[in-house]
C-alpha cells in the first residue's frame, strides 16, 4: 500500500470520526427549563458589575440590553460510553498503524524477493476463518447483553455476557495456536528475526491483548450486573463494553482480510 | 468493673465518620482536578528547565563543527538531539496543555470535576514514572542510538509508557469537554480553549496512537534482531512525531488559549467566534502529521500532495486567529503590558514563523525541502527542519506559559509576578527567534540538520550557529524566571492575592472563587452565549457558601 492510498484512507476518517464525535456531542434531549434571572447577588455578573470598556462594547448606544438567543436546550451523551467511544477511536489508529507498517513492508519485501513468509512458513485459512466466526457469535452474544439489559432481563443478560467470555477465551486459545502453527519464530538466533515474524507477531499479539481487554472490560460489567447495577434505564456500562468489544471484531476482520486472505 | 458508655459525640469530630486525607497520601492518592493539573504543570516545568540546558549544550558543541568539545563523539550529539526535541514534546508542551486543561476546563464549561478523575490520575503519575525512566534510559547508554541494547530498549519502552499515560490524559480531558458542559452551552458555545482541546486531543489520539504503533514495531524488531530495524534506524523510523507538519498537532490547544487571554485583555469579546472555531478546526486536520514516515512510503513522502498542500496551507489558520486577535484589539483596549497577553501574542507570532516556513520548505525551487537533503541515517534533512520545528514548538510553549499566567489564580489563587513575567516572555521571545531563525537561513547554506563531523560546512552557516547559541541562553533564563515564579508566587504563595476575577474575564471560570472551592459550583449555571460573563448573564453560582 502506497502513501496516497494510506492517506485517502486516513484523512476522511479522522474527519468523519471527528464529525460524528461532535454531533454525538450535540445529540438532542428534553428541553432544559429557564432558571429565573435572579443571580447570587455575590457572584453572579450583570453588566453593571462589568467594567467600563466591557459595557461600552457590550451595550448598544441606547443603552438597552441587547436580548441573548435562548439557552442550548441539548444535553451530552453519557461519560462513560464517549470515554470508550475515544478509546476506540485511538485503539483504531493504533491498529491502522500497524497495518500501514505490515502492508507497506509486505509490499516492498514481495516486490524484491517475491516471498513473505520465509521458507515452509505459510498460513493456512481454516483456522483465521474459525477465528472470525467465533468473534463474529461473540458479536452477536455481546449485542444480545445489550438487548436483554434494555428489557431488564437480567438472566439473558447474564447467560449472553458469559457465553461471551466464552467465545473470547476460545478466540485467545486460537489465536495462539494460529502464531505457532505458522512456523515462524521470533528468537531465532544471529540470523535475526525475519520481518514477517516480527509483524505478525506484533499484529497478532497486539490483537490478543486487545481482546482481553475487551474480556476484561465485560467481565467487570458482569460482575456489577451480578451485584445489581445496570437496568433499562441505566445500562451505559454493557453498552460501553459491547461498543469497545464490536470494535475490537470489526478490527479483527480487517486483519483478517489484510493479513491473513491476501497474505 | 462496669463499662462507662461512650460519650456522645459531637458529628463534627466523630471518630467514625471517614477523615479527610492529607499530606502526602493526599497529593499521591488525589483525583481533584486542580491538583492534578498543577502536579502536571509543576513538574513540566522542572522538565522545561532540563531540556533548556541540554539544548545549551548542544548550542555550545555546534559552536565549531569540525571538533568536539562537550560530547565525546556525534552519537553522544544525537543522543541529546533526541532527548531534546522528545523531551520537548512529550515531557514538557503536552503535559502542560493536560495541565492547563485539567484544571482549566471544568471551571470553564461549568462542570464539578473533570472526567475520569482516577484515569486522569493515573495519566499524570503514569507519565511522571515514565519520563524518569525515559531519562534514565539515557543515562545508562540507551537513547535511540545508544550503546546498549538494553538501554535502547529502555528507551522504546518508556516512550511507549510515556505515549500511552498522555493518551489517557487526552481521553479524560476531550471527555470533559464533549459530555460534562452546562446547560445552554453547545460546542460552538464553548470556550475556544475547550474546543481547542477537542480538536487538539482528536488528533493526538490519532497520530499517537500511530506513533506507538511505530515504537511497538521497532521495539519487537529490535529486540529480536530483524533487519526490519536497521541499527541506528529508529529515530528516523519515529522522527515524524517532531516534524513538519506533525508539529502542528502539539500548538493546537495553542490557539483555543491565545483566542481566550486576547479578548479578555482587550475589554471586548472576539467575533465573529464562529471564525475562531473553524480555523482551530482547521488547522487541526492540517497538523495530524502521522501519514509523513517512512515506515509507510517506499517513495519520499516529501513528494506527495498533501504534504506540499498541508505545508502551503497551514499558515492560514493561524493568520486567522492572529486576525481575529488583531481586530479584537482594535475594538477595545488592549493591555499589552500583561505578560499573559505577551507570551501569547509573540508565541502566536512565532507559530505564524515556523508556518510560513513550513511553506518554504515544499516550495521546490528553494531547495531547501527535506528530499534534498543529505539522508544517511541521522542527518535527515537541512537545518531548517529544525528551525521550523523550534519556531512551532517554542511558540506553542510561550502561549502555554501565557496561559499558566492567565489562569494562575484559577490554580493557587494568586497572581504570578508582572515584571518577572515581563522578563520571562522577553527572554523566551528573543531566545527563540535566535534558536530558530539561523537555523532557518543555514538550511538554504545546506547545513545539515544534525552538523557534526563536517568540517567543510561552509563559512555562513558556522557564523549562524554562532548566533544561535544565543536563544538557548536566553532560554535556560526563561525557563528559570518562570520556575521560580510559580513557585515563589504561585506555589509558596507570596504572590499577591488575585481576588475572584483579577482579569474581568468572559468565561465562566471567572465567575466562580479563585482558587475554586471543592466542587467548583454548588449551582450548575446557565449560559446563553460563548461570553456569559461579557454578556452579564445570570450566571448561578453559590460557591463560596458552599
Amino acid at each position: 500500500m502506497d502513501t496516497a492510498a494510506v492517506l485517502f484512507i486516513s484523512i476522511p476518517v479522522v474527519v468523519v470520526v471527528s464529525v460524528a464525535l461532535i454531533r454525538a456531542a450535540s445529540r438532542s434531549h428534553d428541553p432544559i427549563p429557564t432558571l429565573a434571572a435572579s443571580p447570587h447577588p455575590d457572584l453572579a455578573r450583570t453588566s453593571a458589575a462589568l467594567s467600563p470598556v466591557v459595557r461600552r462594547s457590550s451595550l448598544p448606544a441606547s443603552g438597552a440590553v441587547p436580548a441573548l438567543p435562548a439557552p442550548n436546550t441539548r444535553i451530552r451523551p453519557a461519560v462513560g460510553l464517549t470515554g470508550t467511544g475515544l478509546a476506540c477511536f485511538a485503539v483504531t489508529w493504533f491498529f491502522g498503524g500497524l497495518l500501514g507498517v505490515y502492508l507497506s513492508t509486505r509490499a516492498a519485501y514481495v516486490s524484491q524477493t517475491g516471498d513473505w513468509f520465509p521458507g515452509e512458513s505459510t498460513i493456512d485459512l481454516a483456522q483465521p476463518n474459525v477465528m472470525a466466526l467465533t468473534l463474529v457469535m461473540a458479536s452477536f452474544t455481546i449485542a444480545w447483553s445489550v438487548f436483554a439489559i434494555a428489557r431488564d432481563d437480567r438472566l439473558n443478560t447474564y447467560l449472553s455476557l458469559a457465553i461471551t467470555m466464552l467465545l473470547g477465551v476460545a478466540y485467545i486459545n486460537q489465536a495462539f495456536y494460529l502464531l505457532n502453527k505458522t512456523g515462524l519464530a521470533l528468537n531465532v538466533g544471529d540470523g535475526g528475526a525475519h520481518p514477517a515474524a516480527v509483524l505478525l507477531y506484533v499484529v497478532g499479539v497486539s490483537h490478543i491483548a486487545l481482546l482481553a481487554a475487551a474480556l476484561i472490560f465485560a467481565l467487570i460489567v458482569m460482575i456489577r450486573a451480578l451485584g445489581g447495577d445496570y437496568s433499562s434505564h441505566d445500562r451505559e456500562g454493557v453498552l460501553s463494553s459491547a461498543l469497545f468489544f464490536h470494535v475490537t471484531v470489526a478490527i479483527y476482520m480487517v486483519i483478517w482480510y489484510a493479513v491473513y486472505i491476501t497474505k | 468493673m462496669t463499662e462507662a458508655a461512650p460519650a456522645p459525640s459531637n458529628d463534627e469530630t466523630d471518630d467514625s465518620l471517614p477523615q479527610a486525607v492529607t499530606g502526602l497520601a493526599e497529593v499521591l492518592g488525589t483525583g481533584r482536578h486542580r491538583a492534578l493539573g498543577q502536579l502536571y504543570v509543576g513538574f513540566a516545568l522542572v522538565f522545561l528547565v532540563t531540556i533548556a540546558l541540554l539544548s545549551l549544550f548542544l548550542g555550545i558543541e555546534r559552536f565549531d563543527t569540525a571538533s568536539f568539545g562537550l560530547f565525546d563523539d556525534a552519537e553522544m550529539f544525537e543522543q541529546v538531539f533526541s532527548l531534546t526535541r522528545a523531551g520537548l514534546v512529550f515531557l514538557v508542551i503536552l503535559p502542560l496543555t493536560l495541565g492547563l486543561a485539567f484544571v482549566v476546563l471544568p471551571l470553564q464549561i461549568g462542570a464539578r470535576t473533570i472526567a475520569f478523575p482516577r484515569a486522569a490520575a493515573a495519566s499524570f503519575w503514569g507519565w511522571l514514572v515514565s519520563s524518569g525512566i525515559f531519562i534514565a534510559a539515557y543515562a545508562v547508554n540507551g537513547g535511540p542510538v545508544g550503546g546498549r541494547s538494553d538501554g535502547i530498549e529502555l528507551w522504546l519502552l518508556s516512550l511507549m509508557a510515556i505515549v500511552v499515560s498522555l493518551l489517557l490524559g487526552t481521553i479524560s480531558a476531550v471527555t470533559t469537554v464533549l459530555t460534562m458542559r452546562t446547560k445552554g452551552m453547545s460546542l460552538d458555545r464553548a470556550p475556544l480553549f475547550a474546543w481547542s482541546m477537542v480538536v487538539g486531543g482528536t488528533v493526538w489520539l490519532a497520530s499517537l496512537a500511530v506513533l506507538l504503533a511505530n515504537l511497538l514495531v521497532a521495539y519487537v524488531g529490535f529486540r529480536y534482531n530483524s533487519n526490519l530495524v536497521p541499527d541506528g534506524s529508529i529515530w528516523s523510523q519515529v522522527s515524524w512525531a517532531f516534524g513538519q507538519p506533525q508539529v502542528f498537532a502539539y500548538a493546537v490547544p495553542a490557539l483555543g488559549i491565545v483566542a481566550s487571554v486576547a479578548p479578555t485583555f482587550s475589554g471586548t469579546r472576539l467575533r465573529p467566534h464562529w471564525v475562531g472555531v473553524a480555523a482551530i478546526g482547521l488547522f487541526g486536520v492540517l497538523g495530524f502529521g502521522a501519514y509523513a514516515q517512512n515506515f509507510f512510503s517506499s517513495s519520499n513522502f516529501q513528494d506527495e500532495f498533501l504534504f506540499v498542500a498541508d505545508g502551503l496551507l497551514v499558515a492560514l489558520p493561524v493568520l486567522a486567529i492572529l486576525g481575529l486577535c488583531i481586530d479584537t484589539m482594535r475594538r477595545g483596549r488592549p493591555q499589552l503590558s500583561e505578560p499573559a497577553m505577551i507570551f501569547s501574542l509573540g508565541g502566536l507570532l512565532l507559530i505564524l514563523a515556523g508556518s510560513v516556513v513550513a511553506g518554504l520548505q515544499v516550495i521546490w525551487p528553494l531547495e531547501a525541502s527535506l528530499a534534498e537533503a543529505t539522508d544517511d541515517g541521522w542527518n535527515l534533512g537541512y537545518a531548517i527542519a529544525d528551525g521550523q520545528a523550534n519556531f512551532v514548538l517554542l511558540g506553542a510553549l510561550m502561549v502555554l506559559l501565557g496561559g499558566l499566567y492567565y489562569w494562575e489564580p484559577n490554580m493557587s489563587g494568586r497572581l504570578l509576578g508582572r515584571p518577572l513575567g515581563l522578563v520571562a516572555s522577553g527572554l523566551f521571545l528573543l531566545g527563540t527567534l535566535f534558536l530558530a531563525l539561523p537555523d532557518v537561513i543555514s538550511g538554504f547554506l545546506d547545513q545539515p540538520a544534525l552538523p557534526v563531523q563536517l568540517p567543510n560546512l561552509d563559512g555562513g552557516a558556522e557564523a549562524m550557529n554562532a548566533v544561535a547559541l544565543v536563544g538557548p541562553v536566553l532560554l535556560v533564563l526563561g525557563a528559570l524566571v518562570v520556575l521560580f515564579d510559580v513557585l515563589f508566587n504561585g506555589a509558596a504563595s507570596v504572590g499577591a492575592k488575585a481576588g475572584n476575577d483579577p482579569w474581568n474575564g468572559q468565561t465562566l471560570e471567572w465567575s466562580i472563587s479563585s482558587p475554586a472551592p471543592p466542587g467548583n459550583f454548588a449551582e450548575l449555571p446557565t449560559v446563553r452565549s460563548e461570553t456569559p460573563l461579557f454578556d452579564g448573564e445570570p450566571a448561578t453560582d453559590e460557591s463560596e457558601e458552599a
